[in-house]
């Protein structure tokens, strides 16, 4: 609500968006909202006004008034404390009411590794299986002769399923027999 | 009126619990007929989950896996699955006495939770992968549940050597085997169901491959406390210190089902 000269006392109505900038009918006054916070807090560490929440408990706009020459008014002006921002100037300006537009935040990325991502996922996929469930036995035998002594070394390793108790029964088999 | 299928969960839920307190009895009277009623009573009361899970589904037009009551349906149903595995594949009698119970625990649980369906699913839960991912990871945490009882019953050998009924129990090793059977059934499903699929999932629901929520974190704990339990067995660990390992893990699994409650996140549906 803007009152002054060729307004008269009572005042005109303006309807302004966020970021946008509206002259008041018959007269050379335009008026800009230049920002909007929902539940208005000055931080005085960064002397910077910022919203304490989502929620709309303290509505504040920005506004800066100015005719062809003067700036009249630039500050905040809240909409439950209306009176607190007339200034002793020819004009004043008040926040009367204001209603909310419904927007939707959209994300779009790009995200070219993907697909390594999915071959990634399918690989790891079948090798945790193969480790844990496909059953396999794999035995390695060296045997060579130690020149120096003229005795025959044999080693021995294996490879099998984590619960494979057969092939464990087997292996100790194996160790005896090669130990007799 | 009472659902169908949750009249068929309350009777699954008094058949787990006798089932369970049969098997305590085969514990302590050690007569192999009560074994073998007990067994019955539990397939009997796994026809009545399998039962109430089937007309739940049809009746939502989904597999019923949406809120917490009906994962932890699922999750019982899937202990009382491997307890059969058990039974009858392995012929593990005796630990599977200590498998009824945790089903029974787990039945319980979900009879104090919220049990409307939700009928419309919101976008992020309409996905194949919804089937998958829970489905894997529910039966992987029940493989898990079965090292637990299988751990528990090898603490207790070890704390109260001299007791009677223990000496009932399966040998250190046998216990440590069973164990250790259960966690190689449960870790892959984990981590291929828990982990990769729930990443694809999460990928196509929200955008990105891993978001740090704290469900995904708690999963992420599990799998590390279990994979440390493989890898210390490599080390040479075997037994007390390694059942203390699993039992932590499966612990770590139910704290992180019920983590959303507390923590919130994306997994927080309800």
């Amino acid at each position: 609500m803007v009152t002054g000269p060729k307004i008269g006392p009572v005042g005109k109505r303006v309807l302004v968006n966020v970021g946008e900038e509206v002259t008041v009918k018959g007269t050379s006054v335009k008026v800009r909202n230049e920002r909007f916070i929902s539940d208005f807090l000055f931080d005085t560490k960064t002397k910077t006004a910022k919203s304490r929440s989502s929620s709309h408990d303290n509505p504040a706009i920005f506004v800066t008034m100015r005719d062809d020459v003067d700036t009249l008014f630039s500050g905040w002006i809240f909409k439950n404390f209306g009176m607190m921002h007339h200034r002793d100037t020819t004009y004043s300006v008040s926040f009367v009411s204001y209603a909310l537009r419904q927007t939707t935040g959209l994300l779009v990325k790009e995200n070219p590794g993907s697909g390594l991502i999915w071959l990634g996922i399918i690989g790891m996929s079948i090798g945790v299986i193969l480790v844990f469930w496909v059953p396999r036995r794999r035995i390695w035998i060296s045997i060579r002769r130690d020149e120096t002594t003229g005795k025959t070394v044999v080693c021995a390793g294996g490879a099998f399923l984590k619960d494979d108790d057969a092939a464990l029964t087997l292996w100790e088999t194996i160790k005896v027999e090669l130990g007799s | 009126m009472v659902p169908v299928d949750i009249t068929l969960f309350w009777w699954s839920l008094i058949g787990f619990g006798a089932a369970s307190l049969c098997h305590i009895l085969f514990l302590v009277i050690s007569r192999r007929p009560l074994y073998w009623c007990a067994s019955g009573v539990m397939a009997a009361a796994t026809v009545l989950l399998t039962a109430a899970i089937i007309v739940r589904a049809v009746a939502i037009g989904h597999l019923p896996v949406t809120n917490m009551y009906e994962y932890l349906s699922l999750f019982a149903w899937s202990a009382a699955f491997f307890y059969f595995v058990f039974v009858l594949g392995f012929r593990q009698y005796t630990v599977s006495v200590f498998i009824a119970p945790v089903v029974f625990m787990l039945i319980v649980s979900a009879s104090l939770l919220p049990k409307e369906p939700n009928q419309q699913l919101v976008p992020a839960l309409q996905s194949v992968w919804l089937q998958i991912h829970v489905t894997l990871a529910a039966l992987g945490e029940a493989a898990f549940g079965v090292a637990f009882a299988a751990n528990c019953m090898f603490i207790l050998k070890k704390l109260v050597a001299s007791g009677s009924f223990v000496k009932r129990f399966p040998s250190f090793d046998r216990l440590d085997i069973v164990s250790h059977k259960a966690i190689i059934i449960g870790y892959p499903l984990f981590t291929v169901g828990a982990l990769f699929a729930g990443a694809v999932w999460a990928e196509q629901a929200w955008g990105t491959f891993w978001s740090w929520d704290p469900k995904e974190v708690c999963s992420l704990i599990v799998w590390f406390i279990f994979t440390l339990y493989f890898h210390l067995r490599v080390r040479g660990w075997r037994g007390g210190k390694s059942a203390v390992i699993s039992i932590a893990g499966f612990i770590a699994a139910l704290l992180t089902f019920y983590s959303n409650m507390f923590l919130g996140g994306l997994h927080a549906y309800n």
